[in-house]
């Protein structure tokens, strides 16, 4: 049993070990951008996400893994999706339920069947809606107007080499570590040379928002503008590079990482035409978490099928 | 009448140990999405508390030849024939104001799936006595978590209760969703899971002090196989209930065990 537990520590420790490390990037982006604001939202989420680890280990009967470092990992990216000048409640309400309610209740680490981070996020944002999308301080390129309300509000942004590259380092309003697109494209490549297969829902994903926004274009401008500015708005690509990635919810098999990132991908871009909020992602994820473990049961029953009928061919064929 | 199927032994099984929502999962429905306060909360526990008292005493006294479909159609009759009238008297003929939730989810109450399990399973196959307590049991089990929920999702989510403001500095809109709900009756269920695991623990301990009871013999006919093993079990009181469920628990968590060092292998 204790073996397990180390083995399955140690497996989780070297899975968000890598996340720690690529958070690095948005973190420090985030701190250069908006400063003091930054750190201490980040301060904030880290430190609840301990916290909460901590007690409700003890209220559950279990050792507090130091090693573990899904926690601390969803705390960070919590505070990476979250406006820098948030107040500090917010952070602490959506970490203490990603941690609470969405972690800590089935077994965590590994065994989660849904994303933490996702989960906190989405109930902060049911919760508190006009702080989350409400995007203050900071240097701007348009003025208090993200990428993802000018296109809820169909206009589109002409992109000039200078624009562009504000859109490339994140220099525009949104959440604090999920604009910059270099940040991201750096993570993708530390993904390519550590776990490969971890980035085919990732792919999946983007092609179908991809391919979405330019049948569907939600602004009157080019076509192509439009479908850069979905794919850089929000925080749609840091889903892709740290929660589909996430190895404890996506599906097992290799065709069905496939399905489940386009689906993720058809369904959030469904949810961001009709529905209320600005960066429905995380919502977008929960369910397609949610349809994880069908698409494995269900490719695994026709893999039995076939192969009994083949079988019973087989054995009809040797008479 | 059996010492087990007193009013006080089943209501601690029925409407605690083995309560219909957070342990057998039924009645989820209105649960979740009719108790969005206090108020609400408490008119549909009295519904849903009427509602399998009466099923409940008919099956037992009158259903009990009649096919399984034609009883579960009257049980829908009769939740109807007593919800409808209510809901007519409350909105017509006093100053009580339900919200439009309760007037969906009110005359839905009459098919609600706690009516159809403990009149299928239990009120049908015995006495009118006990069936009156095991409806009494569930209706209570169902009604306290009904009023629990309303409470603490009127006072999260709304930052009130019964009503008047109770001047929080922030509320959690999300739970008084559906979803929150959900959220709460989880914790409840594992609440109610580590407290009845901690009772059932503590009693055979408490046994060894005092007299053991008694080995329970497992009759097993014919060969063992373990697929098609027919146990005949006789449980006298409720200690020897108790000892059982731990012993069989032992078992569980020591194949749960070979199992995981067996995955880990």
């Amino acid at each position: 049993m204790a073996d397990a537990r180390n083995g399955q520590t140690a497996k989780s420790t070297k899975i968000y070990g890598d996340y720690l490390l690529m958070l690095a990037a948005p973190c420090a982006l985030s701190i250069w951008y908006y400063g003091a604001a930054a750190l201490r939202t980040l301060a904030v989420c880290v430190l609840t996400a301990f916290v909460c680890d901590f007690v409700a280990g003890i209220i559950v009967n279990k050792q507090y893994y130091a090693a573990d470092l899904s926690g601390i990992c969803t705390g960070i990216i919590i505070a990476m999706m979250l406006p820098a000048d948030v107040p500090v409640y917010i952070g602490m309400t959506a970490v203490s339920f990603a941690i609470l309610a969405a972690k800590i209740p089935f077994g965590g680490g590994m065994r989660t069947p849904f994303v933490p981070a996702a989960a906190g996020f989405a109930f902060a944002a049911v919760c508190f809606k006009e702080q989350i999308f409400t995007y203050g301080s900071g240097r701007a390129f348009m003025k208090s107007v993200s990428l993802g309300s000018s296109l809820v509000s169909g206009n589109t942004v002409r992109l000039t080499a200078s624009n562009f590259l504000d859109i490339l380092t994140g220099n525009i309003y949104g959440p604090m570590g999920t604009t910059c697109v270099i940040a991201m494209l750096g993570c993708v490549v530390f993904l390519v040379i550590r776990r490969r297969q971890s980035l085919i829902p990732s792919a999946g994903f983007l092609g179908a928002c991809l391919l979405v926004s330019l049948i569907f274009p939600r602004s009157e401008g080019s076509v192509i503008s439009c479908a850069i500015m979905e794919l850089c708005s929000g925080s749609l690509l840091f889903a892709a590079v740290f929660m589909l990635t996430n190895p404890a919810t996506m599906p097992v098999h290799r065709a069905n990482k496939v399905v489940y990132g386009v689906f993720t991908g058809i369904v959030c871009m469904t949810m961001r035409k009709l529905g209320a909020f600005e960066e429905p992602v995380c919502f977008a994820v929960l369910i397609a978490n949610a349809f994880s473990p069908l698409l494995d049961m269900l490719t695994d029953r026709a893999r039995i099928i076939v192969s009994t009928r083949q079988k019973a061919r087989e054995v009809k064929a040797n008479g | 009448m059996d010492k087990n199927y007193s009013l006080s032994s089943m209501m601690r099984t029925g409407a605690f140990r083995f309560n219909p929502v957070l342990v057998q999962c039924v009645a989820l429905c209105p649960v979740v999405a009719a108790t969005q306060n206090l108020k609400d909360a408490f008119f549909i526990a009295l519904a849903v508390f009427a509602h399998i008292l009466v099923s409940s005493f008919a099956a037992s006294l009158m259903l009990r030849k009649v096919s399984r479909p034609v009883r579960v159609a009257v049980y829908l009759i009769l939740g109807l024939l007593l919800i409808c009238p209510v809901l007519w008297l409350i909105e017509f003929k006093t100053l009580i104001n339900l919200s439009f939730t309760m007037r969906v989810f009110l005359p839905l109450v009459a098919i609600n799936s706690a009516t159809a399990v403990h009149c299928e399973t239990f009120a049908v196959k015995n006495d009118v006595r006990t069936a009156v307590y095991d409806a009494l049991a569930a209706g209570t089990g169902i009604g306290i978590v009904m009023i629990i929920c309303g409470a603490l999702r009127e006072i999260i989510g709304s930052g009130s209760i019964l009503g008047r403001t109770l001047n929080f500095k922030f509320t959690l809109p999300a739970m008084a969703m559906p979803a929150g709900c959900l959220v709460l009756l989880g914790f409840g269920a594992a609440a109610l899971q580590a407290f009845t695991a901690k009772r059932t623990a503590e009693k055979p301990a408490r046994k060894e002090t005092s007299a053991q009871p008694e080995e329970i013999e497992l009759e097993v006919d014919g060969d063992f196989e373990p697929e098609q093993v027919d146990l005949d079990l006789t449980i006298e009181n409720d200690d020897e209930y108790a000892y059982l469920l731990s012993s069989v628990n032992e078992l569980i968590d020591s194949f749960t065990n070979k199992d995981e060092e067996g995955d880990e292998e």
